[in-house]
């Protein structure tokens, strides 16, 4: 599709900005908002600004009602409060991560839920109160006389940071709410700051804050999409790059029409990926891509292995490379701790950038991290590892094994006690296995030679636990390393595994689908493919750059769009 | 001052189809003096426990399942804890999964629950609502909580890429929304239970009673400011993101109900519990059986447990609820077993390459938390007898012993399940161990009896028909 002519948009936009201030006072953002909306939500006059690029709704992603994950509530409280405590993490129930943890159909209310946000409301507005020079920052001004309501000071908090922490500007109605019960306690307790704990505790408990709420302006001719307000798609970028709320002067560019288009949005983004939050974010969907993100270590150990791959992560991000560099890389972050894992030395510091030695390691695949997944009965499982990196890294589909398959331990039997032939046997064995284990295998026993710490090894270990020479080396099976991704090559180790698929171009539109995934909130499905090929290939196009990963998806036609979900 | 003054919107059921307890007025209590006459209310509590009757490797004879049937049955290794209450538990034997089920045990053993048929291959979402919903929409109306869901088991436990990961796992509730059934998430902080229950019960000196009131006022005031400013929100969105905030609302609303509640009389065995303190540290992921941290993969469940007995045994007590779930461990658990079996070793293993005595010794750390709980029930007197008299507490874990004699099935057997059902509510037989009768053989013929015992007259459940004869 060609690009729309300069003047096309913009005079459109200029004509009709008068009437878009208006109706953005009415209902921008606005809490209770009066009840004489019409029920199908469209404006009276019906004005909308269906960008000319949109008159299709082309790559407008179908997207419910989402909560806050339990990290992004902890670090909007860190963001909005300077309180880094992590409350959410210590109080909500545990999320599943399959593998994001931001997936909005399976995000279910429970009494559990409410009642841990109450404690998680509690427990920050305690500490924020009784850190003084915190509290009287957060809350912006000081009461003429701390006993007494100082009804300035308190209208101005309740509004301020109700804009910073609701995302959206508050209706006088709802201000009066809040001020009225927060002198109550004022007045009841001769504390003023008994009021701004009563403010903080509703904004905190508040599902304003608790959800990220889309509603926007339909779009006509285009039932059931939606053009999102500008604090809407603020909402939108500070959540997906920095994993927290908006900051007030990314509500302010918002509130003067920064946002207003595809351009603006990615110029906007691009400064926003500077931010040391935006390098987490990446860092955190990678952990949970590729399932890092929960260790089956001890602390000091999965930390060091975090901090690994994160370092990589973030330097190649703050350095716009190409994100194929997180494989390629020649050098990894160690400490004391995982030097002697990889036969590296450890830096004079303690901890630090080491280069690989020789070519048999390179990029995350080479991280403990990585090599630490998919294990299976204290050893590796060239299986586990096979199907993470087909499913996962490659995104293709391995159908489930029959249905009433058990994970059992192999024996030794016939075969013999090396893994390789173990594994060939229950391949060559002719059951309905063989077909799905043939793309799954090859892959693990390319990297065989690295045990679930990572580490180098020659031998197979005796993993059977009944027997004498349990955790030994076996001398006798020697283990190749040979492996072989059907359908693009074949490898020894992590290093050339890595070298094959940045070859083969077979990564980038991977991490193109999952990123998508991870901003949208739920499994692409047909409804997307467009989107998701127009956005694949524009990531491409730029040589996969890591900052285009982002950018690409903020800039898309669609993104500062909805599309409803079917009514149940 | 300190008059109850209910919330301007309390609604018995809300738009995002959650149903309320209402407070505990004095209107209940006269309703409960009325109950002296010998008319109290059912309690019906469901328990689980995630292991097999069995191992993939050993085949040896049952050391769990009692080998007498009827009164006065023979306690195996595996049930020994049930000696002190053994009068007043009902041991079933012999049921079978396998009228609904093919194969696909993970996947379908949480429909051993509901009774249905599975969704669909490898899909465990529960499709009809559970037999503690069912009851709860009965019996829970009156109550400060309808239900109570909590579990000790705190964490799956498994690495991130791990695909059993599913959020049926973790529960053996599910109630129906506006378009499908959900989950319904426990609780498995046993702090959070202890501060949620005792919400209303002051403290006794007059300084910490008017503390406690204005920290009560407190809460309803602010969860007060959240509901009446959700309203313009709620009505901008699209229909089904309505419904799914309008659930949320519901359960604002459903909390500031609760907060308004009178709370108890503590009389005879209603009385607050001690605080339990914060919660012992969660452990990490124990995805590797050979973890040398014992904290790895175990965060104290025995303690957890413990204090969850005695938290819901208390609430029954009290009457602020009379319905409950308690879930020890996951489907499909990978908790660090060393605490119970003196090695480290996750319970799913334990059920794959342990042996059956390891079962047994599993089964019976279950069973002693079990027995705990029903010996609490027992020793709370009431009218001329006690709270268990009025109760149908149910036992259910995840896999049989398969198919007798054989035992060939496996740690992932359908049949040869065994169930419990304590108490003798609605005239239940306790104390005697029978063999499922052919015909009314499936866990949820166990449930329709359970659920007829505490009143509610249903003659199906989900997909299944008929009580279990011989158990009333």
């Amino acid at each position: 599709m060609t690009k729309p002519t300069q003047n096309t948009p913009q005079f459109w936009l200029a004509t009709q900005a008068g009437l878009l201030a208006v109706l953005a006072l009415g209902c921008e953002g606005a809490l209770g908002a009066s009840d004489n909306a019409p029920p199908d939500g469209r404006l009276a006059g019906g004005g909308t600004t269906a960008a000319p690029e949109l008159a299709d709704g082309f790559g407008v992603a179908r997207v419910g009602l989402r909560r806050l994950t339990v990290t992004e509530i902890d670090n909007s409280i860190r963001d909005l409060l300077q309180d880094d405590s992590r409350p959410a993490a210590r109080f909500l129930p545990e999320e599943i991560l399959p593998p994001f943890d931001n997936d909005y159909g399976q995000q279910f209310v429970s009494t559990v839920l409410v009642e841990s946000i109450e404690k998680v409301a509690e427990d920050v507005t305690l500490r924020l109160l009784q850190d003084v020079s915190r509290r009287d920052a957060v809350i912006g001004c000081s009461p003429a006389d701390p006993t007494a309501a100082d009804a300035t000071c308190l209208r101005r908090f309740i509004t301020e940071f109700g804009r910073r922490i609701l995302r959206r500007t508050m209706l006088e109605d709802d201000v009066n709410s809040f001020q009225t019960t927060a002198e109550a306690y004022i007045a009841r307790e001769h504390n003023f700051y008994a009021g701004i704990e009563v403010a903080l505790g509703a904004f905190l408990q508040h599902p304003a804050f608790l959800y990220r709420v889309e509603a926007g302006t339909p779009v006509m001719a285009q039932p059931g999409v939606f053009k999102l307000d500008d604090l809407e798609v603020a909402t939108r970028l500070s959540y997906l790059i920095w994993g927290s709320t908006p900051s007030d002067h990314l509500l302010d560019v918002a509130q003067s029409a920064g946002l207003s288009s595809p351009g603006k949005i990615r110029d906007v983004a691009a400064t926003m990926l500077d931010d040391a939050r935006a390098s987490q974010t990446m860092d955190r969907f990678h952990a949970l891509w590729l399932g890092y993100s929960v260790l089956p270590h001890e602390q000091a150990l999965a930390t060091s292995m975090r901090a690994e791959t994160s370092a990589l992560i973030t330097r190649t991000f703050m350095n716009d490379e190409p994100w194929t560099n997180l494989f390629t890389a020649t050098d990894t972050y160690v400490d004391a701790t995982l030097a002697p894992i990889y036969g590296l030395p450890v830096p004079v510091t303690g901890s630090g950038w080491v280069s690989y030695p020789d070519a048999s390691r390179r990029g995350l695949l080479s991280h403990g991290s990585f090599l630490s997944m998919a294990g299976n009965y204290s050893d590796t499982s060239p299986t586990q590892r096979g199907k993470l990196i087909r499913t996962r890294l490659l995104c293709q589909e391995i159908p489930p094994p029959p249905p009433n398959v058990k994970n059992v331990e192999p024996t030794t039997g016939a075969a013999g006690p090396c893994k390789l032939d173990r594994y060939a046997a229950h391949r060559a064995s002719g059951t309905v296995c063989a077909g799905c284990h043939a793309l799954m295998d090859p892959v693990g026993f390319g990297l065989e030679n690295y045990d679930r710490l990572g580490r180098f090894r020659t031998h197979d270990v005796d993993a059977d636990p009944d027997s004498p020479t349990y955790g030994q080396l076996l001398e006798q099976c020697v283990i190749p390393g040979e492996g072989e991704v059907v359908g693009v090559g074949t490898f020894n180790g992590p290093a050339q595994l890595s070298e094959l698929l940045v070859a083969g171009d077979v990564l980038g539109p991977c991490v193109a689908e999952q990123f998508y995934r991870f901003a949208v909130g739920r499994k692409k499905d047909d409804t997307d493919a467009d989107a998701v090929q127009e956005y694949k290939m524009t990531f491409a196009s730029s040589g996969n750059r890591f900052r285009e990963l982002v950018l690409s998806l903020v800039a898309s036609r669609g993104f500062g769009y909805r599309r409803e979900e079917a009514a149940p | 001052m300190n008059k109850l003054r209910l919330p301007r919107r309390v609604v018995l059921r809300g738009l995002g189809g959650v149903a309320l307890g209402l407070p505990f007025l004095e209107v209940m209590q006269a309703r409960r003096a009325t109950a002296q006459q010998g008319q109290f209310p059912k309690r019906y509590i469901v328990c689980f426990g995630g292991y097999s009757l069995i191992t993939d490797v050993d085949s040896s004879p049952s050391e769990t399942v009692p080998s007498r049937t009827g009164a006065g049955y023979d306690l195996k290794q595996g049930l020994l804890p049930l000696a002190g209450v053994q009068d007043y538990v009902t041991v079933v034997s012999g049921m079978d999964l396998n009228a609904l089920i093919g194969d696909g045990f993970h996947w379908h053993a949480n429909l051993l629950l509901a009774g249905g048929r599975p969704a669909g291959e490898r899909d465990d979402a529960l499709t009809y609502p559970t037999s503690d919903q069912i009851v709860a929409d009965a019996i829970g109306a009156e109550t400060t909580f309808k239900f109570l869901a909590y579990r000790a088991q705190v964490s799956s436990y498994l690495a991130g890429n791990a695909v059993e990961n599913s959020v049926n796992h973790g529960t053996i509730s599910g109630r129906r929304t506006a378009n499908r059934i959900e989950p319904i998430i426990p609780n498995s902080s046993p702090k959070a239970a202890f501060d949620s229950l005792f919400n209303g019960f002051a403290p006794k000196d007059p300084a910490g009673q008017a503390a406690a009131q204005l920290k009560l006022d407190k809460r309803k005031s602010i969860l007060d400011v959240v509901d009446r400013t959700l309203g313009g929100i709620h009505g901008k969105l699209s229909v089904s993101d309505q419904v799914r905030l309008s659930q949320h609302w519901d359960e604002i609303r459903a909390l500031e109900t609760r907060l308004s509640a009178i709370a108890p009389t503590q009389r005879g065995s209603c009385a607050t519990l001690a605080d339990p303190g914060p919660d012992p540290d969660v452990g990490g992921a124990s995805d590797d059986p050979t973890a040398v941290d014992v904290n790895q993969g175990y965060s104290d469940e025995d303690a957890r447990a413990g204090v969850l007995n005695r938290l819901l045994a208390m609430a029954m007590i009290c009457d602020l609820s009379r319905v409950g779930t308690l879930m020890y461990t996951h489907f499909q658990s990978f908790m660090n077993a060393q605490a119970i079996v003196g090695r480290t070793i996750n319970l799913h293993s334990v059920n794959h390459q342990g042996t059956a005595v390891d079962i047994a010794v599993i089964s019976a750390w279950h069973m002693k938390h079990f027995a705990e709980l029903v010996t609490l029930l027992r020793d709370a007197p009431e009218g001329d007898g006690n709270v268990l008299d009025n109760s149908a507490v149910v036992y259910l874990n995840e896999g049989g012993e398969g198919d007798n004699p054989d035992r060939t099935d496996g740690s992932h057997a359908t049949k040869g399940l065994v169930g419990l059902i304590a108490g003798r509510a609605g005239g239940l037989k306790s104390g005697v161990h029978l063999l499922a009768p052919a015909g009314a053989n499936h866990p949820a013929n166990l449930l329709i009896s359970a659920m007829n015992a505490v009143g509610v007259a249903t003659k199906t459940y989900g997909d299944i028909s008929g009580p279990m004869p011989g158990l009333m």
